[in-house]
């Protein structure tokens, strides 16, 4: 968009009449209220700025002790043995569970009896939940396989007890799964 | 009616001023309250937005007091830092998305404008304050800051994070505001029947 001033003879008598417009105004609040507000607005920011650092420290306190807590925690062995896999995870290394070891044992034998319990073949079968129940059961297998031939050969204790921790924890699974198409065959 | 600009305050006063003398400080306020809150308000317009660019700058001005060197009379340091707190508020996203959901508002008052112009007698439109308060802040700023103050483009341009053209181009803008504001009725030739 394009204004062609030249052609205007009123903008220099507007910007003359600009110029003449009073320079000088009313304020707003005499100099005792002046002193008044600036003294509440000192106040407050003082306020901000104390809240701010208040707020600063407890969360640096906050992280401070969330860091001392986590050094000082034992290390948690049970989630990371759940989430290791058996074909990746170096059974030498596997650290030994020490706790709820014959909880685990007994809870997998009754697992077991419960899906001998079982019918063969789910009234609905759905293939994605077929394919993982075939992949828990070709675990469980190859870790009783191991597991036999590993007592026939004897020692390696240690790996040995990781292993069967393992396969104890994949009937858990296969239980769990099974059970979900208990409930799933229920459905209408 | 002194200008900002013009205003100076003696030195020993000045020196009473540094020194945090409540009193210093009060004539110093009665000198330069006026010109400062009548700049202002040009600038951002009137209301309670004004009064709070008016107390900003002045608790400013009396932080940076001891700082002044008297290289320029007072009222142009002040001004300084008038000019420079009205366009941190103009520019505030704040203000800027106001100015934004305006916008609309603007253009329907650009038209009703127009429409004044052509139909009421010129004498009436004769308000040059009332002119003003219908260019946009950013407009009405550049308009004042240039026509007045004295700023050149670039000043203009910078001191509102742009370029010189931004500020040509509202100033031309706001130039056809104003003469359409101002300028006489043309009254349409009257229809004759044949």
């Amino acid at each position: 968009m394009h204004f062609d001033l030249e052609d205007s003879r009123s903008v220099p008598q507007i910007v003359q009449m600009l110029r003449h417009l009073p320079t000088e105004a009313e304020p707003p609040i005499h100099w005792k209220e002046f002193k008044r507000r600036q003294l509440l607005r000192r106040a407050r920011a003082r306020s901000a700025q104390r809240r701010q650092f208040a707020l600063a420290a407890a969360v640096g306190l906050v992280m401070i002790g969330t860091i001392a807590l986590w050094k000082h925690m034992p290390p948690l062995q049970y989630p990371s043995a759940q989430r290791a896999s058996v074909t990746t995870l170096p059974m030498t290394r596997r650290p030994v569970v020490p706790i709820a070891w014959d909880e685990a044992a007994v809870r997998s034998a009754a697992s077991e009896r419960w899906l001998a319990a079982q019918p063969a073949e789910p009234a609905i079968v759905r293939v994605g939940t077929r394919a993982a129940v075939m992949t828990l059961e070709d675990r469980i297998a190859w870790a009783d396989d191991t597991l036999t031939s590993m007592r026939a050969k004897g020692g390696e204790p240690d790996r040995a007890r990781a292993l069967q921790y393992e396969r104890d924890r994949l009937v858990n699974s296969l239980a769990q799964v099974r059970y979900a198409e208990t409930l799933a065959a229920d459905l209408p | 009616m002194a200008k900002l600009v013009q205003i100076g305050v003696a030195a020993d006063l000045l020196a009473q001023a540094c020194r945090g003398d409540e009193h210093a400080e009060s004539e110093i306020y009665a000198a330069v309250a006026p010109a400062t809150f009548a700049l202002i308000r040009r600038l951002v317009g009137g209301g309670p937005q004004a009064e709070d660019v008016f107390q900003d700058t002045m608790m400013t001005f009396y932080e940076r007091l001891p700082t002044f060197r008297a290289e320029a009379p007072l009222g142009a340091w002040l001004r300084q830092i008038a000019i420079s707190k009205c366009l941190m508020y103009l520019r505030s996203p704040w203000q800027r998305a106001r100015l934004q959901l305006e916008g609309a508002e603007e253009a329907a008052d650009y038209a009703e404008l127009d429409y004044r112009s052509h139909t009421a007698p010129a004498a009436e439109c004769f308000d040059v304050e009332h002119a003003l308060a219908s260019l946009s802040p950013t407009a009405r700023a550049v308009v004042w800051l240039f026509e007045v103050e004295g700023y050149s483009h670039d000043e203009i341009g910078r001191a509102f994070g742009r370029t010189a053209s931004f500020s040509k181009s509202q100033l031309a803008r706001a130039h056809h505001r104003l003469r359409a504001w101002f300028e006489p009725a043309v009254e349409p030739p009257a229809c004759t029947s044949i």
